[in-house]
């Protein structure tokens, strides 16, 4: 048996939402970036009688981030959305291009608003995952 | 698809409808005072595969006296502005210093150039 053959892909056209399945906020046309991003935190290895050593434990967190052209505040946008829920649990989506899917839940922090004057100003998003996201496949 | 012939005709068209006679993407079709829509670069790509169009508008008036020159190019601003286009990120979106040489033109043409930035969407385009 074979595996299939990777492929290496441009970011976009993807898809990012976040909230309840029903009534998802969509704000894939305001985001000019998005990423997931892993970080662990690892306690030291420890050195064992016979001279071998024992490996640390590593905790994983990850986390949702991009960047966004910031909208009109309308409701039910994504500035408006990240206000009033902020500090909330919401189920969030990123398809990078098609395909497979990382989902998860994310605590939601409000985006900052303004900039300069006469420019499109963007906000940067940085929702924490609760627990670790998964990659699912085709959404449909 | 990303169309900037759409998008740049329909900014021709809301510059008309502001009030302003000669308005083309073309500079053949232009006589002063006109504005010249002239499309720049695509960017800002964005998830969902909409983009950014920049665009700069030029608007040129005839070769009279500078000062004239220069209060119908701040009247020619001014309606440009009062579309609330937004400003593209260049270093200084309206440059006071554009003269322009039209095609029907012996000599340069005092003008204002104003960078702005259009959306790029299956919908609008």
């Amino acid at each position: 048996m074979t595996s299939p053959t990777p492929t290496v892909r441009k970011l976009g056209p993807g898809v990012l939402t976040v909230g309840s399945a029903g009534s998802p906020v969509d704000f894939s046309n305001r985001c000019k970036a998005a990423r997931v991003t892993w970080g662990v935190d690892t306690s030291d290895d420890t050195p064992m009688l016979d001279g071998s050593t024992s490996a640390g434990d590593r905790t994983y967190t990850a986390t949702l981030e991009a960047t966004l052209e910031q909208d009109d505040l309308y409701p039910g946008g994504i500035i408006d959305y990240s206000w009033a829920h902020k500090g909330t649990e919401q189920p969030a989506t990123f398809t990078p291009y098609g395909g497979r899917s990382i989902t998860g839940t994310v605590v939601v922090d409000p985006l900052d608003v303004g900039g300069d004057v006469g420019s499109k100003n963007t906000s940067d998003l940085k929702w924490a995952f609760v627990g670790e996201p998964e990659l699912v496949d085709d959404l449909g | 698809m990303i169309n900037v012939a759409a998008a740049c005709t329909a900014l021709v068209a809301r510059i008309k409808a502001a009030g302003f006679d000669s308005v083309s993407v073309d500079p053949e079709e232009l006589n002063p005072s006109c504005v010249w829509v002239q499309p720049r670069g695509i960017t800002d790509v964005r998830l969902n595969g909409d983009a950014t169009l920049e665009v700069w508008l030029y608007a040129i008036v005839p070769n009279v006296d500078t000062l004239h020159a220069m209060t119908l190019l701040d009247d020619a601003l001014a309606g440009l502005l009062s579309l609330d286009l937004p400003f593209a990120d260049v270093a200084t979106p309206v440059d006071l210093a554009a003269a322009v040489l039209l095609p029907n033109n012996s000599a340069a043409l005092p003008a204002y150039r104003l960078a702005v930035d259009l959306e790029l969407s299956e919908e609008t385009s």
